[in-house]
Protein backbone atom coordinates (compact mmCIF):
# COMPACT_ATOMS: atom_id res chain seq x y z
CA UNK A 1 0.00 0.00 0.00
CA UNK A 2 1.25 2.95 -0.95
CA UNK A 3 1.99 6.32 1.51
CA UNK A 4 -0.15 8.80 1.15
CA UNK A 5 1.22 12.33 0.30
CA UNK A 6 1.16 13.80 4.12
CA UNK A 7 3.38 10.77 5.21
CA UNK A 8 5.27 11.51 2.25
CA UNK A 9 5.49 14.67 3.08
CA UNK A 10 6.69 14.42 7.20
CA UNK A 11 9.24 11.41 6.17
CA UNK A 12 10.92 14.06 4.30
CA UNK A 13 10.47 16.48 6.67
CA UNK A 14 11.99 14.32 9.45
CA UNK A 15 15.25 13.94 7.72
CA UNK A 16 15.58 17.25 8.18
CA UNK A 17 13.76 18.39 11.80
CA UNK A 18 14.00 14.95 12.78
CA UNK A 19 12.08 14.95 16.06
CA UNK A 20 10.17 18.38 15.62
CA UNK A 21 9.15 17.38 11.76
CA UNK A 22 5.71 16.66 12.70
CA UNK A 23 5.05 19.42 14.70
CA UNK A 24 6.82 22.21 12.24
CA UNK A 25 4.91 20.45 9.25
CA UNK A 26 1.81 20.30 10.80
CA UNK A 27 2.00 24.23 11.37
CA UNK A 28 3.04 24.65 7.75
CA UNK A 29 0.58 22.63 6.16
CA UNK A 30 -2.51 23.77 8.60
CA UNK A 31 -1.57 27.66 7.25
CA UNK A 32 -1.84 26.35 3.47
CA UNK A 33 -4.97 24.70 4.09
CA UNK A 34 -6.44 27.27 6.29
CA UNK A 35 -8.03 25.51 8.71
CA UNK A 36 -8.01 21.75 6.98
CA UNK A 37 -6.24 18.40 8.53
CA UNK A 38 -2.82 17.98 7.72
CA UNK A 39 -3.50 14.76 6.28
CA UNK A 40 -6.29 16.04 3.86
CA UNK A 41 -3.47 17.81 1.36
CA UNK A 42 -3.49 17.48 -1.99
CA UNK A 43 -0.84 17.91 -4.59
CA UNK A 44 -1.90 21.40 -5.57
CA UNK A 45 -0.89 22.61 -2.66
CA UNK A 46 2.73 21.30 -2.61
CA UNK A 47 3.82 24.30 -4.04
CA UNK A 48 2.49 27.10 -1.38
CA UNK A 49 3.81 24.36 0.95
CA UNK A 50 7.46 24.26 -0.29
CA UNK A 51 7.16 28.38 -0.21
CA UNK A 52 6.56 28.52 3.34
CA UNK A 53 9.27 26.02 3.96
CA UNK A 54 11.61 28.62 2.01
CA UNK A 55 10.51 30.84 4.32
CA UNK A 56 11.51 28.97 7.48
CA UNK A 57 13.50 26.30 7.11
CA UNK A 58 16.00 28.56 6.68
CA UNK A 59 15.86 29.44 10.36
CA UNK A 60 16.46 26.13 11.34
CA UNK A 61 18.95 24.72 9.08
CA UNK A 62 21.96 25.84 6.40
CA UNK A 63 20.22 27.42 3.28
CA UNK A 64 21.55 24.72 1.09
CA UNK A 65 19.56 22.32 3.20
CA UNK A 66 16.53 24.25 3.48
CA UNK A 67 16.68 24.09 -0.39
CA UNK A 68 16.96 21.02 -0.42
CA UNK A 69 14.36 20.45 1.75
CA UNK A 70 12.41 22.37 -0.44
CA UNK A 71 13.04 20.70 -3.56
CA UNK A 72 12.14 17.76 -2.28
CA UNK A 73 9.03 18.41 -1.14
CA UNK A 74 8.05 19.91 -4.89
CA UNK A 75 9.29 16.62 -6.22
CA UNK A 76 6.26 14.63 -4.77
CA UNK A 77 4.09 16.70 -6.74
CA UNK A 78 5.52 14.35 -9.67
CA UNK A 79 5.21 10.83 -7.77
CA UNK A 80 1.18 11.68 -6.40
CA UNK A 81 0.61 14.02 -9.41
CA UNK B 1 37.36 19.65 30.89
CA UNK B 2 38.05 17.15 27.99
CA UNK B 3 41.12 19.03 26.91
CA UNK B 4 42.15 18.51 30.69
CA UNK B 5 41.45 14.50 30.57
CA UNK B 6 42.84 14.36 26.78
CA UNK B 7 46.27 12.68 26.66
CA UNK B 8 46.74 11.31 22.89
CA UNK B 9 44.66 13.00 20.26
CA UNK B 10 42.85 10.73 17.95
CA UNK B 11 45.23 12.50 14.80
CA UNK B 12 48.63 10.97 16.52
CA UNK B 13 46.40 7.34 17.51
CA UNK B 14 45.44 7.38 13.93
CA UNK B 15 48.58 8.35 12.27
CA UNK B 16 50.75 6.18 14.38
CA UNK B 17 48.41 2.95 13.82
CA UNK B 18 48.44 3.77 10.07
CA UNK B 19 52.08 4.14 10.37
CA UNK B 20 52.59 1.03 12.33
CA UNK B 21 50.27 -0.98 9.90
CA UNK B 22 52.66 0.41 7.06
CA UNK B 23 55.53 -0.31 8.70
CA UNK B 24 55.17 -3.92 9.86
CA UNK B 25 54.28 -5.47 6.60
CA UNK B 26 56.63 -3.27 4.66
CA UNK B 27 60.09 -3.47 6.82
CA UNK B 28 59.14 -8.05 7.12
CA UNK B 29 59.19 -7.80 3.27
CA UNK B 30 61.84 -5.78 3.14
CA UNK B 31 63.94 -8.48 5.43
CA UNK B 32 62.17 -10.77 3.52
CA UNK B 33 63.22 -9.94 0.40
CA UNK B 34 66.87 -8.76 1.28
CA UNK B 35 67.38 -12.30 2.57
CA UNK B 36 65.88 -13.89 -0.27
CA UNK B 37 68.25 -11.93 -2.26
CA UNK B 38 71.22 -12.43 -0.45
CA UNK B 39 70.55 -16.26 -0.29
CA UNK B 40 69.95 -16.54 -4.21
CA UNK B 41 72.75 -14.70 -4.54
CA UNK B 42 75.03 -16.61 -2.39
CA UNK B 43 73.46 -19.76 -4.34
CA UNK B 44 73.86 -18.00 -7.72
CA UNK B 45 77.79 -17.99 -6.96
CA UNK B 46 78.70 -20.58 -5.69
CA UNK B 47 76.96 -22.43 -8.69
CA UNK B 48 79.22 -20.36 -10.75
CA UNK B 49 82.23 -20.88 -8.95
CA UNK B 50 81.53 -25.00 -8.73
CA UNK B 51 81.09 -24.66 -12.15
CA UNK B 52 83.96 -22.82 -13.32
CA UNK B 53 86.30 -24.79 -10.57
CA UNK B 54 84.73 -28.55 -12.03
CA UNK B 55 85.28 -26.88 -15.80
CA UNK B 56 88.80 -25.80 -15.08
CA UNK B 57 90.11 -29.24 -12.94
CA UNK B 58 88.90 -31.26 -15.74
CA UNK B 59 90.10 -28.96 -18.39
CA UNK B 60 93.98 -29.23 -16.23
CA UNK B 61 93.35 -32.74 -15.99
CA UNK B 62 92.16 -33.61 -19.31
CA UNK B 63 95.67 -31.41 -20.28
CA UNK B 64 97.40 -33.54 -18.72
CA UNK B 65 96.14 -36.91 -19.32
CA UNK B 66 96.93 -35.70 -23.00
CA UNK B 67 100.38 -35.06 -22.61
CA UNK B 68 100.82 -38.09 -20.74
CA UNK B 69 99.62 -39.79 -23.92
CA UNK B 70 101.58 -37.89 -26.08
CA UNK B 71 104.91 -38.42 -24.70
CA UNK B 72 103.41 -42.09 -24.13
CA UNK B 73 102.97 -41.91 -28.15
CA UNK B 74 106.54 -40.16 -28.89
CA UNK B 75 108.29 -42.58 -26.93
CA UNK B 76 106.55 -45.08 -29.03
CA UNK B 77 107.72 -43.47 -31.91
CA UNK B 78 111.71 -42.87 -30.96
CA UNK B 79 112.39 -46.34 -29.25
CA UNK B 80 113.18 -47.60 -32.82
CA UNK B 81 115.56 -45.09 -33.72
CA UNK B 82 117.03 -45.04 -30.14
CA UNK B 83 117.68 -48.66 -30.87
CA UNK B 84 119.53 -47.82 -33.78
CA UNK B 85 121.65 -45.36 -32.09
CA UNK B 86 122.48 -47.83 -29.37
CA UNK B 87 122.95 -50.23 -32.16
CA UNK B 88 125.46 -48.07 -34.06
CA UNK B 89 126.90 -46.77 -30.69
CA UNK B 90 127.67 -50.66 -30.10
CA UNK B 91 129.37 -51.29 -33.80
CA UNK B 92 131.69 -48.40 -32.78
CA UNK B 93 132.63 -49.00 -29.74
CA UNK B 94 134.09 -52.03 -31.02
CA UNK B 95 136.03 -50.50 -33.13
CA UNK B 96 137.15 -47.48 -31.23
CA UNK B 97 137.96 -45.95 -27.88
CA UNK B 98 135.21 -46.27 -25.34
CA UNK B 99 133.37 -42.53 -25.67
CA UNK B 100 134.45 -40.62 -22.32
CA UNK B 101 131.52 -40.50 -19.58
CA UNK B 102 129.34 -37.37 -19.29
CA UNK B 103 130.73 -34.94 -17.28
CA UNK B 104 128.31 -32.35 -16.88
CA UNK B 105 124.78 -33.19 -15.47
CA UNK B 106 121.62 -31.50 -17.01
CA UNK B 107 120.86 -28.37 -15.76
CA UNK B 108 117.85 -29.99 -13.67
CA UNK B 109 120.46 -31.30 -11.25
CA UNK B 110 121.09 -27.88 -9.73
CA UNK B 111 117.42 -26.96 -10.18
CA UNK B 112 114.69 -29.63 -10.35
CA UNK B 113 115.25 -32.31 -7.58
CA UNK B 114 116.37 -29.35 -5.35
CA UNK B 115 114.18 -26.66 -6.07
CA UNK B 116 113.05 -27.71 -2.29
CA UNK B 117 113.75 -24.10 -1.15
CA UNK B 118 112.43 -21.07 -3.41
CA UNK B 119 116.03 -19.69 -3.15
CA UNK B 120 117.11 -22.09 -4.75
CA UNK B 121 114.84 -21.56 -7.75
CA UNK B 122 116.62 -18.36 -8.67
CA UNK B 123 119.95 -19.68 -7.91
CA UNK B 124 119.01 -22.55 -10.79
CA UNK B 125 117.84 -19.89 -13.25
CA UNK B 126 120.67 -17.20 -12.60
CA UNK B 127 123.09 -19.84 -13.40
CA UNK B 128 125.16 -19.75 -16.12
CA UNK B 129 124.69 -22.62 -18.58
CA UNK B 130 127.79 -25.01 -18.77
CA UNK B 131 128.90 -25.19 -22.22
CA UNK B 132 127.76 -28.60 -23.31
CA UNK B 133 130.06 -31.46 -22.96
CA UNK B 134 132.14 -33.19 -25.79
CA UNK B 135 129.45 -35.38 -27.47
CA UNK B 136 130.31 -39.23 -26.91
CA UNK B 137 129.70 -39.85 -30.44
CA UNK B 138 130.89 -36.78 -32.18
CA UNK B 139 133.49 -38.46 -35.00
CA UNK B 140 136.97 -38.60 -33.55
CA UNK B 141 138.93 -37.26 -35.89
CA UNK B 142 139.47 -39.15 -39.12
CA UNK B 143 142.50 -38.77 -40.22
CA UNK B 144 144.28 -41.69 -38.48
CA UNK B 145 141.09 -43.94 -38.72
CA UNK B 146 140.58 -46.94 -40.34
CA UNK B 147 137.75 -47.09 -42.95
CA UNK B 148 135.47 -49.18 -40.92
CA UNK B 149 135.84 -47.15 -38.47
CA UNK B 150 134.67 -44.36 -39.99
CA UNK B 151 131.83 -46.25 -42.13
CA UNK B 152 130.48 -47.24 -38.35
CA UNK B 153 130.88 -43.61 -36.46
CA UNK B 154 129.11 -42.22 -39.87
CA UNK B 155 126.54 -44.35 -39.48
CA UNK B 156 125.69 -43.28 -35.73
CA UNK B 157 125.81 -39.91 -36.65
CA UNK B 158 123.14 -40.38 -39.63
CA UNK B 159 121.19 -42.51 -36.32
CA UNK B 160 121.69 -39.77 -34.21
CA UNK B 161 120.81 -37.35 -36.51
CA UNK B 162 117.58 -39.52 -37.95
CA UNK B 163 116.44 -39.25 -33.76
CA UNK B 164 117.21 -35.51 -33.43
CA UNK B 165 115.57 -34.56 -36.79
CA UNK B 166 112.26 -37.17 -35.37
CA UNK B 167 112.42 -34.97 -32.13
CA UNK B 168 112.68 -31.91 -33.69
CA UNK B 169 109.78 -33.03 -36.29
CA UNK B 170 107.46 -33.66 -33.20
CA UNK B 171 108.60 -30.64 -31.20
CA UNK B 172 107.87 -28.34 -34.05
CA UNK B 173 104.67 -29.92 -34.65
CA UNK B 174 103.77 -30.10 -30.72
CA UNK B 175 103.46 -26.44 -29.29
CA UNK B 176 102.70 -27.99 -25.84
CA UNK B 177 106.10 -29.24 -25.15
CA UNK B 178 109.52 -27.17 -24.81
CA UNK B 179 111.76 -30.06 -24.95
CA UNK B 180 112.23 -33.37 -25.91
CA UNK B 181 115.28 -35.61 -24.55
CA UNK B 182 115.70 -38.91 -25.14
CA UNK B 183 117.68 -40.86 -22.37
CA UNK B 184 119.70 -43.90 -22.49
CA UNK B 185 119.54 -46.41 -19.49
CA UNK B 186 122.77 -45.09 -17.88
CA UNK B 187 120.99 -41.85 -18.03
CA UNK B 188 122.65 -39.61 -21.02
CA UNK B 189 121.01 -37.73 -22.89
CA UNK B 190 121.58 -39.39 -26.15
CA UNK B 191 119.87 -36.58 -28.14
CA UNK B 192 117.30 -33.50 -26.89
CA UNK B 193 116.19 -30.78 -28.98
CA UNK B 194 118.36 -28.29 -27.07
CA UNK B 195 121.67 -29.42 -28.63
CA UNK B 196 123.12 -28.04 -25.69
CA UNK B 197 121.68 -30.76 -22.87
CA UNK B 198 123.24 -33.88 -25.02
CA UNK B 199 125.71 -35.52 -23.86
CA UNK B 200 124.75 -35.09 -20.36
CA UNK B 201 123.83 -36.74 -17.77
CA UNK B 202 120.28 -36.94 -15.94
CA UNK B 203 121.21 -40.38 -13.55
CA UNK B 204 120.27 -38.05 -10.98
CA UNK B 205 117.09 -36.21 -11.55
CA UNK B 206 114.11 -37.85 -10.24
CA UNK B 207 112.28 -37.68 -13.98
CA UNK B 208 114.56 -39.96 -14.85
CA UNK B 209 114.56 -42.25 -12.14
CA UNK B 210 110.62 -42.48 -11.76
CA UNK B 211 110.17 -42.49 -15.94
CA UNK B 212 112.09 -45.81 -16.14
CA UNK B 213 109.41 -47.53 -14.55
CA UNK B 214 106.33 -45.61 -15.63
CA UNK B 215 105.30 -42.60 -17.03
CA UNK B 216 106.13 -39.55 -14.31
CA UNK B 217 105.60 -36.39 -14.04
CA UNK B 218 107.64 -34.28 -12.58
CA UNK B 219 106.04 -31.36 -10.26
CA UNK B 220 106.48 -27.90 -11.79
CA UNK B 221 109.81 -26.23 -11.44
CA UNK B 222 111.16 -23.40 -13.57
CA UNK B 223 112.99 -24.19 -16.27
CA UNK B 224 116.69 -23.55 -16.55
CA UNK B 225 116.08 -23.10 -20.35
CA UNK B 226 113.39 -20.52 -21.06
CA UNK B 227 113.74 -19.30 -17.58
CA UNK B 228 109.73 -20.20 -17.27
CA UNK B 229 107.84 -22.85 -15.05
CA UNK B 230 108.15 -25.96 -16.33
CA UNK B 231 107.33 -29.70 -15.89
CA UNK B 232 108.95 -33.01 -16.68
CA UNK B 233 106.77 -36.08 -18.09
CA UNK B 234 108.83 -39.06 -18.75
CA UNK B 235 108.42 -42.59 -19.82
CA UNK B 236 110.34 -45.65 -20.51
CA UNK B 237 111.01 -46.22 -23.70
CA UNK B 238 111.47 -50.02 -24.47
CA UNK B 239 112.03 -51.95 -27.94
CA UNK B 240 110.00 -54.49 -29.54
CA UNK B 241 110.66 -56.85 -26.99
CA UNK B 242 109.95 -54.64 -23.91
CA UNK B 243 113.58 -54.52 -23.18
CA UNK B 244 114.59 -51.05 -21.75
CA UNK B 245 116.37 -48.93 -24.04
CA UNK B 246 115.84 -45.57 -21.90
CA UNK B 247 113.64 -42.83 -20.87
CA UNK B 248 111.80 -40.41 -22.86
CA UNK B 249 111.31 -36.68 -21.47
CA UNK B 250 109.25 -33.94 -22.75
CA UNK B 251 109.53 -30.81 -20.65
CA UNK B 252 105.90 -28.92 -21.06
CA UNK B 253 105.01 -25.94 -22.27
CA UNK B 254 102.96 -24.46 -19.40
CA UNK B 255 101.26 -21.67 -21.05
CA UNK B 256 98.36 -23.33 -22.17
CA UNK B 257 98.03 -24.93 -18.33
CA UNK B 258 98.64 -21.98 -16.77
CA UNK B 259 96.62 -19.95 -19.15
CA UNK B 260 93.29 -21.46 -18.26
CA UNK B 261 94.42 -21.30 -14.70
CA UNK B 262 95.31 -18.06 -14.18
CA UNK B 263 92.00 -17.10 -16.76
CA UNK B 264 90.03 -14.69 -15.01
CA UNK B 265 86.57 -14.50 -16.81
CA UNK B 266 84.23 -14.56 -14.29
CA UNK B 267 86.07 -13.82 -11.51
CA UNK B 268 85.29 -10.18 -11.41
CA UNK B 269 87.69 -7.96 -9.45
CA UNK B 270 88.93 -10.07 -6.50
CA UNK B 271 88.65 -13.76 -7.59
CA UNK B 272 91.49 -16.17 -8.60
CA UNK B 273 92.14 -19.58 -9.22
CA UNK B 274 94.56 -21.44 -7.09
CA UNK B 275 96.58 -24.55 -7.47
CA UNK B 276 98.35 -26.28 -4.53
CA UNK B 277 99.81 -30.12 -4.25
CA UNK B 278 100.69 -31.57 -0.47
CA UNK B 279 104.19 -32.73 -0.39
CA UNK B 280 104.97 -34.37 2.89
CA UNK B 281 103.79 -32.19 5.69
CA UNK B 282 103.59 -28.61 3.26
CA UNK B 283 101.43 -27.13 0.95
CA UNK B 284 102.89 -26.44 -2.12
CA UNK B 285 101.59 -23.58 -4.24
CA UNK B 286 101.84 -25.14 -8.01
CA UNK B 287 101.18 -22.03 -10.38
CA UNK B 288 101.74 -17.81 -9.17
CA UNK B 289 98.15 -16.61 -8.43
CA UNK B 290 96.32 -13.16 -8.91
CA UNK B 291 97.48 -11.36 -5.90
CA UNK B 292 100.81 -13.22 -5.62
CA UNK B 293 102.48 -13.33 -9.27
CA UNK B 294 105.22 -15.15 -7.44
CA UNK B 295 103.21 -17.77 -5.45
CA UNK B 296 104.27 -20.83 -7.40
CA UNK B 297 106.87 -23.34 -5.53
CA UNK B 298 105.84 -21.21 -2.21
CA UNK B 299 105.23 -23.68 0.88
CA UNK B 300 103.36 -23.88 3.63
CA UNK B 301 103.45 -26.26 6.74
CA UNK B 302 100.05 -28.27 6.27
CA UNK B 303 99.10 -27.47 9.96
CA UNK B 304 98.52 -24.04 9.38
CA UNK B 305 96.21 -24.89 6.57
CA UNK B 306 94.48 -27.72 7.53
CA UNK B 307 91.05 -26.31 6.57
CA UNK B 308 92.07 -24.41 3.90
CA UNK B 309 89.86 -25.58 0.59
CA UNK B 310 93.09 -25.48 -1.15
CA UNK B 311 94.66 -27.99 1.55
CA UNK B 312 91.07 -30.40 1.31
CA UNK B 313 91.43 -30.17 -3.00
CA UNK B 314 94.80 -31.28 -2.52
CA UNK B 315 93.83 -34.07 -0.58
CA UNK B 316 91.16 -35.39 -3.06
CA UNK B 317 88.30 -34.20 -1.96
CA UNK B 318 85.26 -31.55 -3.45
CA UNK B 319 83.40 -28.77 -2.37
CA UNK B 320 81.94 -25.07 -1.97
CA UNK B 321 81.85 -22.55 1.00
CA UNK B 322 82.44 -19.49 2.56
CA UNK B 323 86.11 -19.85 3.49
CA UNK B 324 89.12 -18.67 4.32
CA UNK B 325 91.85 -18.38 1.68
CA UNK B 326 95.57 -18.84 1.95
CA UNK B 327 95.57 -15.03 2.72
CA UNK B 328 93.42 -15.41 5.26
CA UNK B 329 90.40 -13.89 3.96
CA UNK B 330 86.65 -14.50 3.52
CA UNK B 331 86.30 -15.76 0.51
CA UNK B 332 83.32 -17.69 -1.21
CA UNK B 333 85.40 -20.84 -2.47
CA UNK B 334 84.75 -23.88 -4.36
CA UNK B 335 87.22 -26.75 -4.79
CA UNK B 336 88.18 -29.57 -6.57
CA UNK B 337 90.98 -32.42 -7.18
CA UNK B 338 93.05 -32.76 -9.86
CA UNK B 339 93.79 -36.53 -9.71
CA UNK B 340 96.15 -36.52 -13.18
CA UNK B 341 98.18 -34.49 -11.24
CA UNK B 342 97.24 -34.73 -7.18
CA UNK B 343 96.75 -30.95 -6.81
CA UNK B 344 93.82 -29.35 -5.90
CA UNK B 345 92.51 -26.47 -7.69
CA UNK B 346 90.45 -23.71 -5.81
CA UNK B 347 88.40 -20.73 -7.58
CA UNK B 348 87.41 -17.82 -4.87
CA UNK B 349 86.46 -15.09 -5.00
CA UNK B 350 86.40 -12.20 -2.06
CA UNK B 351 82.89 -12.16 -0.13
CA UNK B 352 82.47 -8.70 -0.59
CA UNK B 353 82.37 -8.63 -4.14
CA UNK B 354 80.55 -11.71 -4.14
CA UNK B 355 77.60 -10.81 -2.41
CA UNK B 356 78.17 -6.90 -4.07
CA UNK B 357 74.97 -7.44 -6.50
CA UNK B 358 73.32 -8.89 -3.89
CA UNK B 359 73.94 -5.74 -1.49
CA UNK B 360 73.07 -3.20 -4.70
CA UNK B 361 69.41 -5.08 -4.67
CA UNK B 362 69.18 -4.97 -1.59
CA UNK B 363 70.03 -0.96 -1.29
CA UNK B 364 67.42 -0.72 -4.29
CA UNK B 365 64.32 -2.45 -1.94
CA UNK B 366 65.72 -0.27 1.01
CA UNK B 367 65.31 2.20 -1.52
CA UNK B 368 61.90 1.75 -2.49
CA UNK B 369 60.77 0.47 0.52
CA UNK B 370 61.87 3.88 2.16
CA UNK B 371 59.56 5.85 -0.51
CA UNK B 372 56.53 3.76 0.13
CA UNK B 373 57.27 4.47 3.55
CA UNK B 374 56.98 8.14 3.56
CA UNK B 375 54.10 8.05 1.01
CA UNK B 376 52.46 5.85 3.34
CA UNK B 377 53.42 8.35 6.22
CA UNK B 378 51.92 11.08 4.02
CA UNK B 379 49.05 9.22 3.68
CA UNK B 380 48.41 8.44 7.03
CA UNK B 381 49.04 12.11 7.90
CA UNK B 382 45.97 13.08 5.27
CA UNK B 383 43.94 10.04 6.51
CA UNK B 384 43.79 11.28 10.02
CA UNK B 385 43.42 14.92 9.50
CA UNK B 386 40.74 13.93 7.16
CA UNK B 387 39.12 12.25 9.94
CA UNK B 388 39.96 14.68 12.60
CA UNK B 389 39.07 17.64 11.34
CA UNK B 390 34.80 17.16 11.11
CA UNK B 391 35.42 15.65 14.49
CA UNK B 392 36.90 19.03 15.85
CA UNK B 393 33.57 20.88 14.06
CA UNK B 394 31.60 18.49 15.45
CA UNK B 395 33.27 18.91 18.91
CA UNK B 396 33.38 23.05 18.54
CA UNK B 397 29.19 22.69 17.37
CA UNK B 398 28.44 21.06 20.22
CA UNK B 399 30.50 23.08 22.66
CA UNK B 400 28.61 26.27 21.39
CA UNK B 401 25.49 24.53 21.09
CA UNK B 402 25.98 23.37 25.18
CA UNK B 403 26.49 27.06 25.59
CA UNK B 404 23.48 28.40 24.39
CA UNK B 405 24.25 29.19 21.02
CA UNK B 406 22.02 27.59 18.55
CA UNK B 407 23.05 29.26 15.49
CA UNK B 408 25.71 26.33 14.53
CA UNK B 409 26.53 25.36 11.20
CA UNK B 410 28.67 22.35 9.87
CA UNK B 411 30.67 22.73 6.63
CA UNK B 412 30.97 18.83 6.65
CA UNK B 413 30.04 16.81 3.11
CA UNK B 414 31.79 13.48 3.63
CA UNK B 415 29.15 10.76 2.43
CA UNK B 416 30.39 8.38 5.13
CA UNK B 417 29.99 8.53 8.92
CA UNK B 418 31.24 11.24 9.79
CA UNK B 419 29.15 12.72 7.08
CA UNK B 420 26.35 10.87 8.58
CA UNK B 421 27.05 12.26 12.35
CA UNK B 422 26.75 15.65 10.96
CA UNK B 423 23.62 15.15 9.35
CA UNK B 424 22.16 13.71 12.61
CA UNK B 425 24.16 16.44 14.42
CA UNK B 426 22.30 19.05 12.46
CA UNK B 427 18.69 17.39 12.53
CA UNK B 428 19.09 17.53 16.17
CA UNK B 429 20.02 21.51 16.15
CA UNK B 430 16.96 22.04 13.84
CA UNK B 431 14.45 20.45 16.29
CA UNK B 432 15.94 21.98 19.36
CA UNK B 433 15.74 25.47 17.80
CA UNK B 434 12.34 25.25 16.57
CA UNK B 435 10.72 23.99 20.22
CA UNK B 436 12.84 26.87 21.89
CA UNK B 437 10.30 28.93 19.20
CA UNK B 438 7.40 27.23 19.37
CA UNK B 439 6.73 26.36 23.22
CA UNK B 440 3.09 25.52 22.69
CA UNK B 441 1.78 22.28 20.43
CA UNK B 442 0.84 22.83 16.94
CA UNK B 443 -2.27 20.66 18.28
CA UNK B 444 -2.86 23.47 21.03
CA UNK B 445 -3.22 25.94 18.93
CA UNK B 446 -6.35 27.82 16.89
CA UNK B 447 -5.77 28.38 13.42
CA UNK B 448 -5.73 32.08 13.86
CA UNK B 449 -2.64 32.20 16.40
CA UNK B 450 -0.57 29.42 14.29
CA UNK B 451 -0.82 31.83 11.33
CA UNK B 452 0.07 34.69 13.25
CA UNK B 453 3.24 32.99 15.08
CA UNK B 454 4.43 31.44 11.49
CA UNK B 455 3.78 35.14 10.14
CA UNK B 456 5.67 36.74 12.82
CA UNK B 457 8.97 33.85 13.01
CA UNK B 458 8.53 33.96 8.97
CA UNK B 459 9.08 37.41 9.04
CA UNK B 460 11.60 36.86 11.21
CA UNK B 461 12.84 34.29 8.97
CA UNK B 462 12.92 36.67 5.97
CA UNK B 463 14.50 39.53 8.19
CA UNK B 464 17.81 36.90 9.17
CA UNK B 465 17.67 36.14 4.93
CA UNK B 466 18.13 39.56 3.81
CA UNK B 467 20.70 40.22 6.21
CA UNK B 468 22.43 37.30 5.51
Amino acid sequence: MSKSLYDDILAIATEYMGIAAEDYIRRRIRIVLRGEAPEQIEVDRLERLAAGIDMTAKGYMSEAKADRFRMEILALARKHG
Amino acid sequence: MADRRRRVGIAPKLFALLAAFCMAPLGGLVWWQQSAIVESQRAQRLASLEGLASAKASAVDQTMQSRRRDVERIATLMAPRLAAVMEAEDTLEEAVEPPAEPTAPLPELQDAEQLDEPEEIEQATEEPREPAAPRPTDPEPVASEPPAVRRRAAALDDALADLRRALGLVLWDQADFEELLVIDSSGRVRASTHSAHEGRTAEGLEYFQQGQRATYVQPVFMSPITERWTMVVATPMRDENALELGVLAARLNLAQLFGLITDLSGLGETGETVVARVIGDELVMMAPTRTQPDAALTRRPLGEVEALPLTLAARGQEGSGERLDYRGQPVFAAWRPIPSLEWGLVVKMDDGEALEEAEAASWRSVQVALVILALALLAAIVAARQVVRPLRQLREATDRLSRGDFDVRLDIRSRDEIGELADSFERMVAAIKFFREHARPESEMDDDSLEAEELGLGAAASDDDDHG
